[in-house]
C-alpha cells in the first residue's frame, strides 16, 4: 500500500485533499499517526498577534496619504504636459491642447 | 459596501480626491494586518500600507469593477510587502533574539500565562518561529502567510503572486517543509 506523501498530508491539512487520500488516511494506522504529528507541527505555527490599531487608524492613514495624491483631472493634465514636453504629444489633439496651455502659462501676461 | 466602493471610485476618477479617504478609512486595518504578517514589523507594515494605497490611487483607472476595491488593494499590498521582504537588506537585518520590540512580545505572552517558565518558553518558541519565517524566501513567506494565517485559497494566492496555481502550491509546500524542519527541535519542549 502506498502511504501518503507529505504533500498529500498538506492538502488534507488545508482541506484540499482528494477523496482517495482521505479514505487512505482513515484506513491506514501508520499514515494516521504520521498525519497527527504533521498536524501538530503546523497547528503550533500560530500567527503573531497583530498590533492593535485604534478605530481612527484609517483616518490617520488618510491624513498621511492625502498630500501625496494629485486629483485625477490634474493628473490627466500633467500627463499631457509631460507628453508634450517630451515631444510625444506634438501633432496629437492633446498635444495641441497642452501646447496652447503651455504658451498661456509661459506668457508674461498670464499672471 | 461593494456597490458603494464602486461609486466612490467613480467619484475619485471624476476628480474628487477627498472621496478616496472613505476607501482608505474602510480598508486600512485589513491592509495593515496582512502587511504586518508578511513584513513582521510595524514600521515596514506602515510603509506598505501607505505605498499600497498610493499605488492603488495611481492605478485607479485600471481598477476593474468586477472585483471589490478591498480585494484589489489587498493584492497590491501583498505585492508591496513581497517586494519589501525580498530586499536583501531587510532580511539581513534580522538577528536571532533581537526582536524589534521585545517588550511588546513579553507583554503579549505574559498576558496569556503568568508562569515565568512558560513565559520564557513562549518567547523562545515565538522567536524561533519568527527566525524560521525570516529564512524563507519572499515568495515562500508570502504564500505561507496567505495560506496558513490569512486562510486564502491556492487560487487566490496564485493570482496575488502572479504565478500558476501549482507554483503557489509548491511555494506553500516548500515553506511548510522548511518551517517544520527548523522548528522540529522545539516540538519536544513546546
Amino acid at each position: 500500500m502506498k502511504h501518503l506523501s507529505e504533500e498529500e498530508q498538506l492538502d488534507i491539512y488545508y482541506e484540499d485533499g482528494s477523496e482517495e487520500s482521505k479514505a487512505h488516511l482513515k484506513a491506514c494506522r501508520e499514515c494516521s499517526a504520521e498525519y497527527a504529528k504533521f498536524k501538530r507541527s503546523l497547528d503550533a505555527i500560530k500567527p503573531e498577534a497583530v498590533p492593535t490599531r485604534g478605530a481612527d487608524y484609517g483616518e490617520q492613514v488618510w491624513q498621511r496619504l492625502q498630500s501625496r495624491l494629485i486629483p485625477y483631472e490634474k493628473m490627466a493634465a500633467q500627463c499631457c504636459w509631460r507628453r508634450h514636453l517630451l515631444g510625444g504629444g506634438i501633432g496629437s489633439t492633446s498635444g495641441r491642447v497642452s501646447s496652447r496651455r503651455l504658451r498661456v502659462m509661459a506668457s508674461p501676461n498670464s499672471g | 459596501m461593494q456597490g458603494n466602493d464602486h461609486s466612490i471610485v467613480r467619484a475619485v476618477l471624476a476628480g474628487d480626491k477627498e472621496a478616496y479617504g472613505a476607501l482608505v478609512r474602510a480598508h486600512s486595518a485589513a491592509v495593515f494586518r496582512v502587511a504586518f504578517r508578511i513584513a513582521g514589523n510595524e514600521a515596514d507594515a506602515e510603509e506598505i500600507v501607505q505605498e499600497a494605497f498610493l499605488r492603488a490611487y495611481q492605478r485607479l483607472d485600471k481598477f476593474e469593477q468586477r472585483s471589490t476595491f478591498g480585494t484589489w488593494v489587498y493584492r497590491i499590498a501583498v505585492n508591496c510587502a513581497l517586494n519589501r521582504v525580498g530586499q536583501p537588506g531587510i532580511e539581513a537585518e534580522y538577528r536571532y533574539g533581537e526582536e524589534s520590540d521585545p517588550e511588546a512580545k513579553t507583554v503579549q505572552v505574559a498576558a496569556q500565562d503568568a508562569d515565568p517558565e512558560r513565559v520564557l518558553l513562549g518567547r523562545e518558541v515565538s522567536a524561533a518561529q519568527e527566525l524560521a519565517m525570516q529564512r524563507l524566501t519572499a515568495t515562500e513567506k508570502c504564500a505561507f502567510v496567505l495560506r496558513h494565517l490569512e486562510e486564502r485559497s491556492m487560487g487566490e494566492i496564485a493570482e496575488v503572486l502572479g504565478v500558476a496555481p501549482n507554483a503557489a502550491k509548491q511555494a506553500v509546500f516548500r515553506a511548510v517543509q522548511k518551517l517544520r524542519r527548523e522548528l522540529a527541535p522545539l516540538r519536544g519542549n513546546a
